[in-house]
Parts: structure tokens; C-alpha cells; sequence
């Protein structure tokens, strides 16, 4: 082939120049610490990258779900204890009341502590996690149980759940509270309607509970000891509630924390597996790059040297 | 016979290697010359002269047959096509580049990312929904969301109508090339009729002849006189269209060229990556893909939202509404669902509800029921779910519709689309490099036949010079012969 000075420049110009973009290739590999930064750069890998990015975010997400859920259930618990502390008090008064014994004034006395106690319950009832109210189901955001009566005496007569008109059937829509957790998988952190809306033979019953110890607290001030004694079995079966709410609370709560566990081991997974995505092998790309180098400065200096003598130097 | 005759010999050998050493000189002049072919002066003998020696016919020296220029036309051929392939390719190449840069994924703030971020804030939104601090940042991603889908639609419009704008200027290159042909075919066969070898207006020709074959795939034919023989003028086709041929320059417009008319080059390029055929290497594919699932998106919250109840108890509202061009909302339930982008649904006009923006306690998170319950977020978490619900692609309509038999999520959608696009973009990265290796190989070779060559043109050079040299001591020779025969013989 004949060969022109031209071809020689030529050829160099093209080489130098995929020499040059063959290093700036390796050169924002290393200087971006990404492998892919278009999607063209490797299209299969982009998808890759791009579902497991979605994933993260979503586990991310699903954890910080867990967290929540997770302290939730704790503060549930932690009152569910005071609820069920309060009952075994009234336990204790009832017992001490059905006693044939006790004279009319001391039976006054056990009555107020029951109206005292009474007041606690609310306050427990309303109790709220980081400004939500737990034991109102939706109702979350003013405190769920008022106490609406006082008679002369000051003492409370009764609570309302929610408001005046609440209907008994509306119980399924208000204790609902999901929070998902995994993609698909939801886990119902409302509580309360066991240990405050349960009935001693576990029927629905607004407020079940502070009807009972309203009752109580009636028959020790009218000295009722029949009634009283009748209700000894009455408190043990809400006491009950309370117990079986906290085990399911307790059950979820463990739940939460081994699925914590779980999603940080797969968030580990995903972070791996996006790195070994996107990001640039260090040492492949520096040798790529070391390469790539020597490989410029050599055509570089080939192309110092494009301009052999020619004839022309040696036609004196 | 006479010595004069001898001398007019070296006379006419002299003046053939002074032309030989001029054509050298204009070789080397012109070794940089974009488009030149080097040229070779053709030496004959002269006509013989019989009778004039018993010996028979004496030679009467040199003369100079023709000025030719070295060039394969084949090559010519093989490398306008090849260029053509190229340029299509590169046309292709750089618009989806522009494309991928509208989309910026994979980053960290890609539209895939806000789009996951969109989804964790209606989880949120589920566990506070009586949050306004929640719903506050919900409502500016979903308005992030929307921006973005906005602004993506805006970009790649903006690129299509750049690729148009362009097809324009390529029209007018051909054109002014046509012109310029047709002028130097009316030059070329002057100086044919003349007899001469027009051979730098041929390569002026043929330059940009080759800078028509990168606008589009050409067709070059001569034209012929009535006795059949090549005038030195040429038709030129660019792909099916005729634009130059023996009456002068045809002046095209964006009209006459279409993809099945043009079929190489720039210009066919952009015609198919700016054309609206449902291919992953035109702009149209992926705002089409973008309106699809901005409906999609728009679709399946407003199906939920609708059904929620707001904070003040009030049935939720749209969440995502599409405004006409006169930013007045489109009614949503005007909208034909089977084709919505009919009804002017698009990317490009997609808006969080303004109820919504100017109160977030519009936002219906909890479950339509006879009593209000702010802590509900049931209809925000049947919304949050979405990002996993199996959407069905009808790829007839081009629209997301949710179905049991459903086989890809709002994500993935997306996800495909860059998939897609990442694809086609690399395929047409690989076929410039591909061509690009050809036409240099190609360019090469043209350049091996026509090229000027330095050492080559010195050594003729020194050929002609001694040749001239001789041909001068020839004449000196000659004239001490006539001095010997005038001055010596007078005695």
C-alpha cells in the first residue's frame, strides 16, 4: 500500500483521540467512584441498579415503618402494665369490700379510692406516643376518653369513648391501624379495645371497663356487699383482657424486633449488591487507567517523531 | 535532414519536463488539500517521420498526452456509503445521548428516586395522618414529582423540536450542495467540450459530493450526449429524490423527505430519531412512554383518593389534576380512559390538585366512613401500596391500567423505559464506533490511491530534472556541432 505523510497524521489524530476517550472513560470511573453514570454506559446493569436503588428506598422505608410500629408497641405496653396495676388494685378493694366486716365509713374510704383509681384509668387510657393517643384507635389526636359526669359529690358518673353518638358497630373501622412492613405484609398496631371495650363474657362494650369500676364504686358507697362480692370474678375476667392485649402487644412488639433485625441484614444485602452495581472496580480501573497511559504517551511520542526525514533532507 | 531538427527534440523534451516538474509542484502544493487527488502527467512520443532516413521512421520526441488525477471511483462509492451509515448513526447516537441526560439515572436524583421518595411519604403519611407536618411533606413531593415529570416532558420536547429544527438546516446544506453541483457540471463540460481534463473542478465535485453523502444516501449517475457518451456532467439522487441532474440544481423542503425516501446520512437519522414510529430510538417513544405513565400514576391514586375522606370529613378530592393549555383543569371525568392522551393528559400538563396545595388537610388519608377519624390512614396506605400493585401495560393504548392479570408496577415501567432507552443509546454508540472504523479504514485506503506522497514527488522531480538537464546538454551539444559545421569548415 502506498503510504502518504497525510494517512500518518491522520491515523495518529484517530488514535490519540480514542486513546483520549479511553482514558477520560477510566479517569470518570475513578474520579466519580461510579461505574455507570448513563444508562448506556451498561443498560442491563442500569436496570439492575435501578430496581435494587427502589428496593433500599422501600426497605428504608419499611424499616423506619418497624421503628415506629416498633416503639409503638412498646409505649402499649407500658401502659397496658398501669392498666392492668390499676386493676389489680380494684381487685384488691373488691375483695376488701365483700368482706361482711367492714363498717359503712370504711366502705366510703374504698370508694373514693375506686373513684381515685377510676380517674387513673382515664389518664392511662389516654396515653400517647409522641403526641398520638394509643388506646383511641383513630382517634389519635385528642385525648380519646373524656369523663363526661360528676355527680354532686365530684364523683365521675361516666366516660365517653370518643364522642356522644359513638356506635358499638363503628368498633372494627376505629381500631384499625396498619403500618406495612414488609412489601404486602401489614401489621395492625391499635390497641385497647380488648382492655378497655371487652365485656367480662368478651363481648364488644364501649367502655366495659369504666362501667365496672363505676359500678363498684356505687355499690361500696351504698355498703352493697352482695354486689360487690359478685364482682370480684367480674375484674378478674377484665383483668384477663388486659393480660391477653399485653401478650399480643408483647408478641408484636418481639415480631417487630427480629423483623428489624431481618430488614438491616437485607439492607446490608442491597447496599452490597448496589456497590458491586455501580460502583467502580478501584483496582481493575487504576490498572485500566496505568494502561491507557502508556499506551497515550507512546503515541504521543510516535507522533513526535510522524515526521521522518524525507527525501527532501537528503537532496542537497 | 537537419540538425535544427534535433535541437526542436530536445526543445519539446525540455517543455514536457518542465510540465512534468509544474504538475509535481502543484501535487506538492496541494498535499494538504482537502479533497485533492494527485495528478500524473501522461508523455507520449510524438508522431514518427517516415521517409525522411533510409532507416525508416525517426522519433520527433515527446509530447504531453494528457494532465490526469488518480482516483478510485469505487472507493469514492464505498466511502460515501459507508460515511452515510455513519452519519446516521451519529445522528441517532447523539440525540438519545441528549435523551439519557433528560432522565439522569442512575443518580441520586433521578426521577426513580422521587418517585420512591413519593411512595415513603404516603407510608408516612399512613402512620401520622393527621400530621400536617406529614402532609406538608407529602404534598411538596408529589409537587416534586410532578415538577419533575413536567420538566422531563418539557426537555424532550425541546430535543424534538431541536432534531426538526435541524432536518431544516440539513435541507438547506443539500440544497446549496445541489447548487453547487449543478454549477460545476456546467463548468466540467466546458472545459470537457475544450478537450481538457477538468481535474480539480472534478475534485471539487467529488468534495462535496462526499459532504451530500453524509447528509444522505446518494445515487450519482452521468449524464450522456445524444451519441451516447459521458458529458462529464452527473445526476445526483439523494436517497429517491433527484436533486441535481442536467437541468440544474432541484431545490427539495422538509416536505419531499420523509424515512422511506431517505434512507442514510444525517438527515435520515434525524428523521427517525425525531419521527413518531414506536421505536426505542425516537424521542416520541419515550414521551409517550412518560405521558403513559404520568396518566398511570395520576390514574390509580385519583381511583383511591377519591374514595378517602379528608381531615375536615369531606370525600377526598382528585389528588392529580391535568391542566389544557389555557391552565384551566380538564375534567377528569370527561376523560376517555381506553385513549386519556386524547383528551390532552400528558406529562407535560400534570399537577398536584391546587386544593390540595393551598391545604393539605385536603389529602384524604382515611377511609370514607360515617364518623371521621383524623388517626385513619387507610386510603394513604392502600396509595402507598400501589408502588407494588401489578399495573397492566395495554401497549395498543399506551396505558397503565390496573388489572388482576396485571404484569409490572409503576416502577418497573419506568425502570423499563431506561432500560430501553440505555439500550438503544448503546446499540447506536456501537454502530458509530463500527462505521467509524470503516469510514477511517475506508478514508485510508482512498488516500493510499489519491494522496500526495512528498518522497514520491521529490523523486520524480529529480527524474525530471536530469531529464531537463539532458535534454538542455542535448542543445549545447547541438550547438557545437553547428559551430564545428558553420566556424569550422571555412577555411
Amino acid at each position: 500500500m502506498r503510504v502518504t505523510t497525510k494517512m500518518l497524521t491522520q491515523s495518529l489524530i484517530n488514535n490519540v483521540n480514542v486513546n483520549l476517550q479511553n482514558m477520560e472513560d477510566y479517569q470518570n470511573q475513578l474520579s466519580s467512584g461510579k461505574r455507570i453514570a448513563k444508562p448506556s454506559d451498561d443498560p442491563i446493569a442500569t436496570a439492575q441498579l435501578l430496581s435494587a436503588k427502589s428496593a433500599m428506598k422501600a426497605q428504608e422505608q419499611y424499616r423506619h415503618n418497624m421503628e415506629d410500629a416498633s416503639g409503638w408497641l412498646n409505649t402499649t405496653d407500658g401502659a397496658l402494665e398501669q392498666a392492668n396495676d390499676v386493676l389489680q388494685r380494684i381487685r384488691e378493694l373488691t375483695v376488701a369490700g365483700s368482706t361482711g366486716t367492714l363498717p359503712a365509713d370504711s366502705m366510703g374510704a374504698l370508694a373514693d379510692e375506686v373513684d381515685n383509681l377510676l380517674a387513673e384509668m382515664v389518664q392511662v387510657a389516654n396515653t400517647n406516643y409522641a403526641g398520638r393517643f394509643i388506646f383511641g384507635g383513630g382517634k389519635t389526636g385528642t385525648p380519646p376518653y373524656t369523663i363526661t359526669n360528676k355527680d354532686s359529690e365530684g364523683k365521675i358518673t361516666s366516660v365517653q369513648f370518643i364522642n356522644a353518638t359513638f356506635d358499638e358497630s363503628l368498633l372494627d373501622e376505629t381500631y384499625q391501624q396498619r403500618i406495612e412492613i414488609e412489601s404486602g405484609v401489614t401489621i395492625d398496631v391499635a390497641a385497647g379495645r380488648t382492655s378497655f371495650h371487652t365485656d367480662t363474657s368478651g363481648n364488644d362494650d364501649i367502655n366495659a371497663v369504666f362501667e365496672k369500676m363505676t359500678e363498684l364504686r356505687t355499690a361500696l358507697d351504698a355498703g352493697d356487699q352482695g354486689v360487690v362480692s359478685s364482682l370480684i370474678d367480674d375484674f378478674d375476667k377484665l383483668i384477663d383482657n388486659v393480660l391477653s392485649e399485653r401478650a399480643v402487644v408483647g408478641a408484636k412488639s418481639k415480631r417487630m424486633e427480629s423483623a428489624i433485625e431481618r430488614s438491616t441484614s437485607y439492607e446490608l444485602d442491597l447496599t452490597k449488591l448496589i456497590s458491586k452495581l455501580e460502583d467502580t472496580d478501584y483496582a481493575q480501573a487504576s490498572i485500566g487507567f496505568n494502561t491507557q497511559q502508556t499506551v497515550y504517551q507512546s503515541s504521543l511520542a510516535v507522533g513526535a517523531k510522524i515526521i521522518q526525514p524525507s527525501l527532501i533532507d537528503f537532496l542537497k | 535532414m537537419s540538425l535544427f531538427f534535433g535541437i526542436n527534440i530536445a526543445v519539446k523534451g525540455m517543455m514536457a519536463q518542465q510540465v512534468a516538474m509544474d504538475v509535481a509542484s502543484h501535487n506538492i502544493a496541494n498535499a494538504n488539500t482537502e479533497g485533492y487527488s494527485r495528478q500524473r502527467v501522461n508523455l507520449e512520443t510524438s508522431a514518427p517521420i517516415s521517409g525522411l532516413t533510409a532507416v525508416g521512421q525517426l522519433g520527433s520526441g515527446v509530447d504531453i498526452a494528457e494532465v490526469t488525477r488518480v482516483r478510485d471511483s469505487f472507493l469514492d462509492y464505498q466511502l460515501r456509503k459507508e460515511s452515510s451509515s455513519l452519519e446516521y448513526e451519529t445522528a441517532i447516537s447523539d440525540t438519545l445521548s441528549q435523551v439519557e441526560t433528560v432522565f439522569m439515572e442512575p443518580s441520586e436524583t433521578g426521577f426513580n428516586e422521587e418517585l420512591e421518595s413519593f411512595w415513603n411519604n404516603w407510608q408516612e403519611l399512613s402512620k401520622s395522618p393527621e400530621s400536617s407536618p406529614v402532609r406538608t411533606a407529602l404534598k411538596e413531593a408529589s409537587t416534586s414529582l410532578t415538577d419533575t415529570l413536567r420538566q422531563m416532558h418539557d426537555q424532550l420536547t425541546d430535543i424534538n423540536s431541536d432534531v426538526q429544527s435541524q432536518i431544516e438546516i440539513k435541507i438547506e446544506d443539500v440544497n446549496s450542495i445541489a447548487e453547487r453541483i449543478a454549477r460545476l457540471n456546467e463548468e466540467i463540460v466546458d472545459v470537457k467540450i475544450a478537450g481538457d481534463n477538468p481535474n480539480d473542478l472534478l475534485d471539487a465535485r467529488d468534495l462535496v459530493l462526499d459532504d451530500l453523502a453524509a447528509i444522505g444516501n446518494i445515487a450519482i449517475s452521468n449524464s450522456l450526449d445524444v451519441n451516447g457518451k459521458p458529458t462529464g456532467a452527473i445526476s445526483v439522487k439523494l436517497g429517491d429524490i433527484t436533486v441535481v441532474d442536467d437541468s440544474g440544481a432541484i431545490a427539495i423542503s422538509s416536505d419531499d423527505v420523509d424515512s422511506t425516501t431517505v434512507a442514510g446520512g444525517a438527515l435520515a437519522g434525524l428523521l427517525q430519531v425525531g419521527g413518531d414510529s414506536n421505536e426505542s430510538n425516537t424521542i416520541q417513544f419515550y414521551i409517550k412512554k412518560l405521558d403513559t405513565l404520568a396518566v398511570g400514576i395520576a390514574k390509580s391514586i385519583n381511583d383511591i383518593h377519591t374514595t378517602g375522606t379528608d381531615l375536615d370529613g369531606n370525600p377526598g378530592g382528585d389528588y392529580f389534576v391535568f391542566k389544557d393549555a389555557d391552565g384551566n383543569e380538564i375534567e377528569w371525568s370527561a376523560v376517555d380512559w381506553d385513549n386519556p392522551f386524547a383528551s390532552g393528559l400528558s406529562a407535560g400538563n400534570i399537577y398536584l390538585n391546587s386544593d390540595i396545595q393551598n391545604d393539605v388537610s385536603k389529602i384524604a388519608a382515611a377511609k370514607q366512613d360515617s364518623i371521621f377519624l383524623e388517626g385513619n390512614g387507610e386510603i394513604a396506605l392502600q396509595i402507598a401500596k400501589l408502588k407494588d400493585v401489578y399495573l397492566e401495560y395495554d401497549a395498543v393504548n399506551q396505558v397503565l391500567q390496573n388489572s388482576i392479570s396485571g404484569d409490572l408496577n409503576i416502577g418497573m415501567f419506568y425502570q423499563g423505559m431506561i432500560t430501553s432507552l440505555g439500550s438503544a443509546t448503546s446499540e447506536a454508540e456501537k454502530m458509530v464506533d463500527n462505521q467509524q472504523a470503516l469510514v477511517d479504514h475506508t478514508t485510508s485506503r482512498r488516500e493510499s490511491i489519491q494522496g500526495v506522497s512528498a518522497d514520491e514527488e521529490m523523486a520524480n522531480i529529480v527524474l525530471f530534472q536530469h531529464a531537463f538537464n539532458a535534454c538542455a546538454k542535448i542543445i549545447n551539444v547541438m550547438d557545437e556541432m553547428l559551430d564545428t559545421i558553420i566556424n569550422g569548415l571555412k577555411a
